[in-house]
């Protein structure tokens, strides 16, 4: 039996969600909390194998709750089910240490399928926000890792290439390089051209194809 | 003219993959044309009103303006008055010299004689001569001067002038300003500006002769000043005075505009915070009441979709799940309309996070779109600020994505001490900028949100060159 917590501020949506988890044989809803603290004091006492956490809500809201849950109880299961999609609130969330993320317009045997997979120990994502945490996506940044298109200016610019050449050869304006270098000298660390090159020259693999 | 197509279809085919840059070096493309022009945001256009010491000011100037013009009109006026007014004494005193001095000493043979002219002499040095009277001259009716104070002119004939010929012809007395070009008057030249009078006398036996004086001009000079000193007295004096009394007008008339302006300013302040704080209520409304009663619904219908399932009502089962399925459908439209009326991380995370998750979300993409973004320039902006250049970056992106058939695109956001720059170019099939530009609704939804905190916004465009638009807020200077 998988033992569930429900936590969002709308008694409806619990409400619904409990009936729908009641339809599953193995599945059991041990709990429902309308905000952060509360779902946090009730997970201590009810122990469950996975929390549904909504993320907006009043007091403590699911991101601070997720924290609080993972740093007390590291062996609950906390998946995100939220109306938003932004990547920055999927990266917050996984950050705090869910370990899924499901939007409320997923079908119910998804939810199903989601809640089986975190008890055993898998990462439930939904497909439609799995992007937001892959290291190549536009939304990826900000990280120390350099996009590939910041890979291709800085090794131009350690060729030795003025920003409006490298503009040139890429195909992008110069204003662009120059935002590009601005934020690949952040991310290594560094605040010249020249550092920049010999940073390139010890780190940057070599052109690919 | 209403459609997209009117400004996106292309005139050419769209390139193939690859083959176009994004962007080209300045001067391989058209110009900008601008959009809108950078300045004062649109509640600030109506501009404060001048400043109390401006007004001051201007109004010192003017007044020196007209109290200058009083001066010139007033000199030359008084001038004139002066002259006439001389003109008139002078006469008057040359008629009494002559019926009183000149005539009772007149003899007969003093109209033929030089000789016996010269026996006024005294007479004329004596009574005549001296104060303002500078010299005297005694025609004969045919031109010949027959007594001068000054020797020299004795017996020389010059011929009678046009007015002196008028004088004889009907008796008068004439002044006038003295020609001291004409020969007669070639010992007058030492003397300054002259007036002279002429005027007839006779001999007792009827002849008829020309008494001239010449008067300096020094008295119609001082006669001027002295009226000058009267009239611009009076006149600068009632332009002071005037002046006086228009300050506090004017001071409590600036008042009242400085007044009628901060609450204008207020009023349209109001109105667009209002606008954007019911943007934020709305889509809050909406997040958090409806799109969550939907997804309760579709759950508790999923579950009675199961419920029935298991009590083998299998077309009950189905109906349910088609319905929870509508459900589902329609709360994904809501969710993505939320995020359009107010993204919900730009407040939170800011411009780049929000631009990146808006990227993030694009559906229907056949374009690669690269974002070059400087965090810290965002940083510069205010909240207001924030939204619309977000707002603009979602207009353009949702254009290349519509319209442009693009195959890349690259958002920049960059920033220095000039201000901070948004920039989106696509390689795809552009348009022609000078066509229809008022008639698209995105468009004019650029124009206005860029107008509202006074950007500028610029786009160089052509068919098959591709699209770069250019939004830039200016920096703030002071405060």
């Amino acid at each position: 039996m998988i033992r569930v917590l429900l936590v969002d501020d709308h008694r409806l949506v619990r409400a619904g969600l409990a009936a729908l988890l009641s339809t599953a044989d193995d599945i059991a809803v041990v709990g429902e909390a309308g905000e952060g603290a509360e779902a946090v004091e009730l997970a201590g006492r009810t122990s469950p194998d996975v929390v549904l956490m909504d993320l907006s809500m009043p007091g403590i809201d699911g991101v601070g709750a997720t924290r609080m849950l993972s740093a007390a109880q590291p062996e609950v299961r906390v998946v995100v089910l939220s109306s938003f999609s932004e990547d920055s609130r999927v990266r917050q969330a996984i950050g705090a240490g869910a370990i899924g993320y499901l939007l409320k317009d997923s079908a119910p045997e998804t939810v199903l399928a989601a809640v089986r997979s975190a008890a055993e120990g898998h990462a439930p994502l939904d497909p439609r926000i799995a992007g937001a945490l892959l290291p190549g996506s536009a939304a990826a940044a900000p990280t120390n890792q350099l996009s590939d298109r910041e890979s291709q200016v800085l090794r131009l610019a350690a060729q030795g290439l003025a920003n409006k050449q490298i503009g040139r050869t890429l195909g992008i304006t110069e204003r662009t390089v120059k935002v590009h270098l601005g934020n690949v000298f952040r991310r290594i660390g560094v605040a010249d051209r020249t550092s920049a090159a010999m940073w390139a020259r010890d780190n940057l693999p070599a052109e690919p194809g | 003219m209403t459609s997209d197509a009117q400004l996106h279809r292309p005139a050419v085919p769209p390139q193939p993959a690859g083959e176009q840059q994004v962007t080209q070096p300045d001067g391989e493309l058209p110009g900008w044309v601008t959009f809108v022009a950078a300045g004062r945001s649109s509640q600030q256009l109506a501009g404060r009103p001048p400043s109390l010491r401006r007004v001051i000011a201007q109004m010192v100037v003017a007044a020196a303006v007209v109290a200058l013009l009083v001066a010139l009109v007033g000199s030359a006026l008084s001038r004139r008055i002066a002259e006439s007014q001389a003109v008139h004494e002078v006469a008057k005193t040359t008629d009494i010299l002559a019926e009183s001095v000149v005539q009772p000493s007149l003899t007969n043979p003093m109209a033929e004689s030089t000789e016996a002219a010269a026996a006024l002499d005294p007479l004329v040095r004596g009574r005549v001569l001296g104060g303002s009277v500078a010299r005297v001259k005694l025609w004969s009716a045919t031109g010949t001067i027959l007594y001068s104070d000054e020797a020299r002119l004795i017996g020389l004939n010059f011929g009678l002038d046009d007015g002196a010929r008028a004088a004889l012809a009907s008796p008068q007395t004439r002044a006038e300003i003295t020609d001291l070009s004409r020969p007669e008057n070639a010992f007058e030249r030492s003397q300054g500006k002259l007036l002279e009078v002429y005027r007839p006398v006779w001999t007792p036996d009827g002849h008829e002769m020309l008494f001239e004086t010449y008067f300096r001009y020094g008295e119609v000079t001082d006669r001027s000043a002295q009226l000058w000193r009267g009239f611009a007295g009076i006149t600068l004096s009632a332009v002071a005075v005037t002046f006086l009394l228009l300050i506090p007008i004017m001071w409590t008339l600036l008042r009242r505009a400085r007044t009628a302006q901060t609450q204008r300013t207020q009023m349209i302040q109001r109105a667009l915070d209002a606008s954007q704080d019911e943007r934020q209520r709305i889509a809050a409304t909406l997040h958090d009441g409806i799109v969550q009663e939907i997804a309760a619904a579709s759950f508790a219908v999923s579950a009675g979709a199961e419920a029935a399932a298991a009590q083998g009502d299998h077309e009950l089962a189905n109906r349910l799940r088609t319905a929870a399925a509508t459900v589902r459908t329609s709360m994904g439209g809501l969710r993505s309309l939320v995020v359009d009326i107010y993204p919900p991380t730009l407040h939170t995370a800011g411009l780049p996070a929000a631009v990146r998750d808006m990227v993030a979300n694009l559906s229907g993409r056949d374009t690669a779109i690269e974002l070059a973004m400087d965090d810290s320039a965002a940083a510069q902006l205010n909240d207001q600020e924030q939204q619309a250049m977000f707002r603009i970056a979602q207009e353009c992106l949702r254009n290349v994505i519509k319209h442009a058939h693009a195959t890349e695109a690259v958002l920049t956001l960059s920033g220095d001490d000039n201000g901070v720059t948004l920039e989106v170019a696509d390689n795809g099939v552009g348009f022609d900028v000078g066509a229809g530009r008022d008639q698209h609704l995105g468009l004019s939804l650029m124009r206005e949100v860029a107008g509202e905190i006074g950007a500028q916004l610029d786009v160089r465009s052509q068919a098959g060159q591709g699209t770069t638009w250019r939004m830039q807020i200016p920096a703030r200077t002071g405060t």
